[in-house]
């Protein structure tokens, strides 16, 4: 693989692409908590009418509404402390 | 009174398109206003524009109708959701919208173009957007016109000019009624009229209201559904009980030809066939019949046949324990009957995954599916680049990053509701498997007469009308700007006036609203799964390109065009050829997995090939969008 060129880059670049990567690894997580929780405990689970929580179907409950809510609140959480703020302009354009 | 609620929404619209135009008037800079909203997007406006768009006609009509036939395997399918609103707007956000500051962008072609300074990738990738986002509109109108039909097909009003319209043009084009022509029409003419002349700023202001009435919407019928199914654990332990009906078709017959005009049964029509056990067999039309004048059988129309018990019994005690009586004294006649291919007599099939299955023997969806789905409605959200001229047009990142939270208290308090909604509906409208599209206007309008409110019924349909609104305002947007400012600006005429401009991109949105609406006059029968071609295409082109194009320096232009044709032919030759194996829109899934993990496999492999294969950007490119600002 060829090496990087040699320029300085910004250091919003550097931050936008870690903050990028730590929203792929928690995209990562919640699909392997949903489609994990219902490969193990939905598919091929005899369906009893008792498996239920709240009225939920214990497989929807714990698989997806617990992980919905906790998706939620990290991204509310990183949205609101985890994204750093950037000056909205940047160097002209000399091919325009 | 339903239609004084929906007719206010109506000229609220209208009035927020007029205000929209007369603000765009006052700007200087036609086509940065007109596209982008001269880049003033603050965080409601981000959110709710964001989330508007992303909620179309199959949120609000295909959505509802898969989960009414497939139960709570629907919350798996739709669960990428909940990490949507940061992997849509946070993975790409603040790079897309420095780009766009940096090089003048006004479209994702633009951005393209200047990133790579390449004018053969921003045709490549004005094309996509135009023929995608066309096939994407044309079911956005068919549901938006089949909501119309079913809100003011009852008034005589609506159907006296139906007929006159019929009698003007000789006939109705396309084979559908004349009440869903008048109806695409009205539509047509409401969506192309505010979106033509108030540009982008009217679609965010009508994207808020129309946000606005969704979740309004959704979180009443929530309520009254809750209340009229008597709370969640009791539905769902009375869906674990059902079982999937059975699919038929059933003609008409009368003792002697019918009667000028002739013999309507109406859609929705309950009869009832005996059985070999001496009882009676319970089914719904899904389609009105027609015994002509002068014959004296009708052609034969779908119908659903209730096979549980207590869905059964529910419904004979609305008709007093009587078999109900056709109208004009008709018969009814059975055709063919089948069985469902995955559930078919099984208690407790709408309640886990895979879900049953009228059609494929492995259920709704198999784990390989599920993770398909998955991957794709976060990621290929984050690809669509109706999404990504959002990105481009915000004011700053603090408005990025409160639009992100505000989004996903958005869309909990959407697509979760939706699904206990509809796996609801089950129990308060059985019977319409085979026309499941309805689902929504038909709840609508059972919820609110149960609940003696009528008017709510306006509110109820007005949420799926904005939806589909919402998204058709954005596309057709999308598709003139890649017209008039990609090709025609960039290739033709770069010196193009202002006045010119506006003529121009006043024409394209208006023939696109037109096409778009010819091509609904026929329309699909295949609302939900066009939406997922048309959605997973555009991903499929789009999303490795401009993402790797916002955080790869070395990427380069040959890189950035494999990977697009590459995504998008992989994807393509995936349909072609679930098509020619089976003779049905649906796609080819090799082990199982959706057409959409392939073409991004390919476009991954076509942008890391390409690129180390070939010579690196110019210094020059890669210092203006990843260096270090000169201070």
């Amino acid at each position: 693989m060829e090496s990087e060129p040699d320029f300085t880059p910004d250091p919003a670049f550097l931050r936008a692409r870690r903050e990028a990567w730590f929203i792929l690894l928690a995209w990562a997580v919640c699909m392997a908590w949903t489609v994990g929780y219902a490969g193990l405990f939905g598919y091929d689970h005899p369906a009893g009418v008792n498996d239920r929580v709240l009225g939920w179907p214990a497989w929807v409950f714990w698989g997806v509404t617990v992980p919905w809510g906790a998706a939620t609140a990290f991204s509310i959480a990183f949205a609101l402390r985890g994204i750093t703020d950037e000056t909205p302009h940047g160097p002209p354009f000399p091919w325009r | 009174m339903a239609l004084i609620v929906f007719a206010s929404y109506t000229l609220m619209v209208f009035a927020l398109g007029w205000l929209a135009h007369r603000a765009g008037r006052r700007r200087t800079g036609f086509l940065g206003d007109y596209f982008l909203g001269s880049r003033e997007l603050g965080m409601f406006a981000l959110a709710l524009t964001y989330g508007a768009t992303s909620a179309s006609a199959g949120t609000f009509a295909g959505f509802p109708a898969l989960i009414y036939t497939h139960g709570w395997s629907l919350a798996l399918w739709i669960a990428s959701y909940m990490i949507f609103p940061i992997c849509g707007m946070g993975l790409l956000g603040k790079q897309l919208n420095k780009f766009s500051r940096i090089s003048g962008a006004i479209t994702l072609p633009d951005i393209l173009r200047a990133r790579f300074a390449s004018p053969a990738l921003a045709l490549i990738a004005t094309l996509l957007i135009a023929t995608m986002l066309l096939v994407y509109l044309i079911p956005q109108f068919k549901l938006a016109a089949l909501i119309l039909e079913q809100v003011l097909g009852t008034l005589p009003a609506m159907h006296l000019a139906a007929v006159g319209l019929a009698d003007l043009l000789g006939g109705v084009p396309g084979g559908e009624s004349p009440e869903y022509v008048l109806s695409l029409l009205f539509f047509a003419v409401l969506v192309v009229f505010y979106t033509t002349f108030g540009g982008f700023r009217a679609v965010v202001w009508t994207d808020m209201l129309q946000g606005g009435v969704m979740v309004i919407g959704v979180l009443t019928m929530l309520m009254l559904t809750l209340h009229q199914v008597g709370g969640l654990d009791r539905a769902t332990r009375a869906i674990g009980e059902m079982t999937p009906p059975r699919f038929g078709d059933v003609a008409f017959t009368t003792a002697a030809p019918a009667e000028a005009p002739g013999l309507l049964i109406p859609v929705d029509t309950w009869l009832t066939l005996p059985d070999s056990a001496g009882g009676l067999r319970w089914m719904r039309t899904n389609r009105s019949a027609l015994v002509p004048a002068g014959a004296s059988v009708s052609e034969p129309v779908p119908v659903v046949e209730l096979t549980t018990p207590a869905e059964v019994e529910a419904v004979a005690t609305s008709f007093g324990g009587q078999p109900p009586m056709l109208p004009g004294g008709a018969v009814a006649v059975a055709g063919e009957s089948r069985e469902y291919a995955y559930g078919a007599g099984a208690k407790g099939v709408y309640l886990t995954p895979p879900g049953p299955s009228p059609t494929s023997a492995d259920g709704f969806l198999p784990i390989g599916l599920a993770f398909s789905f998955f991957v794709f409605w976060a990621l290929s959200g984050t690809g669509q680049p109706g999404n990504m001229v959002r990105l481009m047009a915000f004011d700053g990142t603090i408005a990025l990053r409160r639009g992100i939270a505000a989004l996903s208290i958005y869309f909990t308090l959407i697509y979760l509701p939706l699904v206990v909604i509809f796996v609801c509906a089950r129990l308060l409208v059985p019977g319409i498997d085979q026309s499941a599209d309805r689902i929504m206007p038909l709840m609508a309008f059972t919820l609110a007469d149960a609940a003696a409110m009528p008017w709510l019924a306006g509110l109820f349909i007005a949420a799926p009308f904005a939806a589909a609104m919402s998204t058709v305002d954005s596309f057709m947007l999308m598709i003139a700007s890649s017209v008039v400012r990609d090709v025609y600006q960039t290739h033709l005429d770069p010196t193009v006036s202002d006045a010119r401009i506006r003529t121009l991109s006043y024409g394209c949105t208006l023939a696109v609203g037109g096409l778009a609406t010819l091509g609904a006059l026929n329309p699909p029968n295949v609302l939900q799964y066009l939406i997922v071609f048309g959605g997973g295409g555009l991903a499929s082109a789009f999303l490795v390109p401009v993402a790797l194009g916002l955080y790869w320096p070395r990427f380069n232009r040959g890189g950035a065009i494999a990977a697009m044709l590459g995504g998008f032919g992989a994807y393509l030759a995936l349909y072609a050829t679930g098509y020619l194996l089976t003779g049905a829109f649906q796609p080819w899934r090799p082990a199982g997995l959706d057409p959409l993990i392939w073409g991004f496999a390919v476009s991954v492999l076509g942008a890391v090939g390409f690129t180390l294969g070939t010579p690196p950007p110019p210094r020059e490119l890669m210092q203006t969008f990843f260096g270090k600002p000169a201070l």
